[in-house]
């Protein structure tokens, strides 16, 4: 079961910068803007799951890959 | 910075300008309701209701050509997106619990000072629409800092 407590963690600026994208090319790839990419790499904005797989998709790896549970 | 971050910050720019010339109109507009006919806090009051409504009125025009230079440049929909939408909610909610904080004081204050409904009217008001704007441009202009 999932509280409010737990933090979602990512590997998105690696995974960006592996597949040459910068935050702003990557925004425009999944239609947000950059500061919401921004955002979301620094774990100030949880994204929807439409984006967390519009961003998987646009980086070629299962969400799993992108995204994880941190450890409290 | 890339073409869309200067549309966010002119979009919070504009937000914050026209929440403050809202204010300031509508604003007058209360000092102008509350000081005598003719009295010269009445004349300065309608001054600023002039001033104010003409700012208003500006920054609503600057809001037709900036839309229209969005729809133009096709970025209608990332400027939109789920970061912004949820700036919007924490705006309106911030904005509504000002307002609600704004009658409760209200009503204690009707007690010292009674009865000028339109008066309280014109305060929730101005509350209503300009914490919300301005919150809002706060919020994306602090995302976009940090970007």
């Amino acid at each position: 079961m999932t509280s409010n407590a737990d933090k979602l963690g990512n590997r998105l600026k690696e995974l960006r910068a592996r597949h040459g994208f910068t935050q702003a090319t990557l925004a425009a790839e999944v239609g947000v803007t950059r500061k919401t990419i921004n955002t979301v790499e620094n774990q100030v904005f949880v994204p929807s799951a439409i984006l967390v797989l519009k961003l998987a998709k646009a980086l070629q790896c299962p969400v799993e890959e992108l995204f994880y549970l941190e450890d409290k | 910075m890339d073409e869309m971050d200067k549309l966010i910050k002119q979009r919070a720019h504009m937000l914050i300008f026209a929440g403050l010339a809202f204010a300031l109109w509508q604003g007058f507009f209360l000092m102008a309701d509350l000081t005598a006919r003719g009295s010269q806090l009445n004349q300065v009051a309608a001054f600023g209701t002039t001033v104010g409504a003409l700012l208003w009125a500006a920054a609503m025009v600057g809001f037709i050509i900036f839309w229209r230079k969005v729809a133009a440049e096709k970025t209608n929909s990332s400027l939109e997106d789920e970061l912004v939408q949820r700036n919007r909610i924490q705006a309106f909610a911030n904005g509504f619990f000002l307002l609600i904080a704004a009658v409760f004081l209200g009503n204690g204050a009707e007690t010292l000072w009674p009865g000028n409904a339109a008066a309280a009217l014109r305060i929730a008001q101005i509350i209503g629409v300009t914490v919300p704007m301005i919150m809002f441009a706060r919020l994306e202009l602090k995302d976009l800092k940090g970007a």
